[in-house]
């Protein structure tokens, strides 16, 4: 999961698409939820949430169960093994991106120039 | 901090390594619609202030009594079957997730415990500090939501949930005001408005949380939702 040119970790990007994490925040913090909350709490569209939804079915993140209630149908949605273990990955790497982040904001604090690029350290100093 | 751009205009940008979603509020109205407790503890207070202004004396103990059966009856069909189809029908279905005891809410409980063992035998005293022998001034809600508020307290708290303590301390300070102003004025423990506010405050303080908790939802869940499909 690191990239190799910087040494920083990166992000699952299926999850990191702004409308798929907030699906996945959503069913990470209950058991299940239906698709009219889904749509109310996340403000997407009936289409998008319906593409969101598949696509994250189809990455085996979530599992998706149709009823009929009162001769309605009900559409309800809740993370799978897979998708619990692959949300929770996330936060890490987000945590480890923030922490190195931070780092390296203390690192070019003032009084430490940082070394431009293509210039050794001893010549950027 | 929540985005200035709704998700259907947010890019899927690779370069972007900021949180994109607002994640803390997403997940407090799902817990919040989840344990529906916005309106069901606004009944309860209901009921909670119907039954506490039956103790205190006034014109009022017979129209009280009979507030206190109608909104029982009121309570238990609302309870089991009003509330549930309202959420339902208005914001959608959450299943909350089985959890253990939350660290919060075993803490508070201790607290709590504490507090009514601790609180119990040291309450005659306590009212005769206050010049208050006949125990008139009504101190529980008080200490409760005092035990709430710093129980509720975290150095990192999300802005919905910073909100949600301000509030609660706004509820602090209205029942202590009212407790205070018995204190101060012992002429006021004779007016029928005090009296009121005084045995029900604990009543009347639910129903401001439940309610509170209930319009939370109702701003953050829009009744219409984008109908176009935009892909």
């Amino acid at each position: 999961m690191s990239n190799e040119l910087s040494g920083v970790p990166s992000p699952n990007r299926l999850i990191h698409e702004p409308a798929r994490l907030a699906i996945l925040t959503v069913l990470s913090s209950c058991a299940a939820a239906d698709f009219v909350f889904l749509q109310k709490v996340t403000r997407l569209s009936k289409g998008n949430l319906s593409v969101q939804l598949t696509n994250l079915e189809q990455a085996g993140l979530v599992i998706i169960r149709k009823e009929i209630v009162d001769k309605k149908m009900r559409t309800t949605v809740s993370l799978s093994k897979r998708g619990i273990s692959e949300i929770a990955d996330y936060w890490k790497t987000m945590d480890e991106i923030r922490a190195q982040m931070v780092q390296e904001k203390k690192r070019r604090a003032p009084g430490r120039t940082a070394p431009r690029p293509g210039l050794s350290p001893e010549l950027a100093t | 901090m929540p985005s200035p751009l709704t998700l259907e205009q947010q890019t899927d940008d690779p370069t972007n390594w900021e949180v994109p979603v607002d994640h803390e509020r997403l997940r407090y109205v799902t817990r919040l619609l989840g344990s529906q407790e916005g309106l069901n503890t606004a009944l309860i207070g209901t009921l909670i202030f119907f039954s506490e202004i039956l103790n205190s004396s006034g014109w009022w103990t017979l129209l009280a009594a009979l507030a206190l059966v109608g909104s029982f009856r009121v309570y238990l069909a609302a309870y089991q079957r009003w509330i549930p189809e309202y959420y339902q029908r208005r914001f959608g279905t959450v299943q909350v997730a089985r959890e253990p005891w939350s660290k919060w809410g075993a803490r508070f409980f201790l607290a709590f415990l504490v507090l009514l063992f601790i609180g119990w035998p040291l309450a005659p005293h306590l009212h005769a500090m206050i010049s208050d022998p006949a125990r008139q001034i009504n101190l529980w809600p008080s200490l409760l939501f005092m035990l709430l508020f710093f129980s509720s307290v975290r150095r990192h708290m999300p802005s919905i949930e910073r909100q949600r303590l301000f509030f609660l301390l706004g509820v602090l300070v209205a029942v202590s005001s009212i407790a205070g102003y018995g204190i101060l004025h012992p002429d006021a423990r004779q007016v029928g408005l005090w009296k009121v506010l005084n045995a029900g405050e604990l009543g009347l303080s639910l129903i401001a949380m439940g309610l509170y908790d209930h319009i939370i939802l109702v701003r953050t869940l829009p009744r219409r939702v984008a109908e176009g499909d935009d892909e």
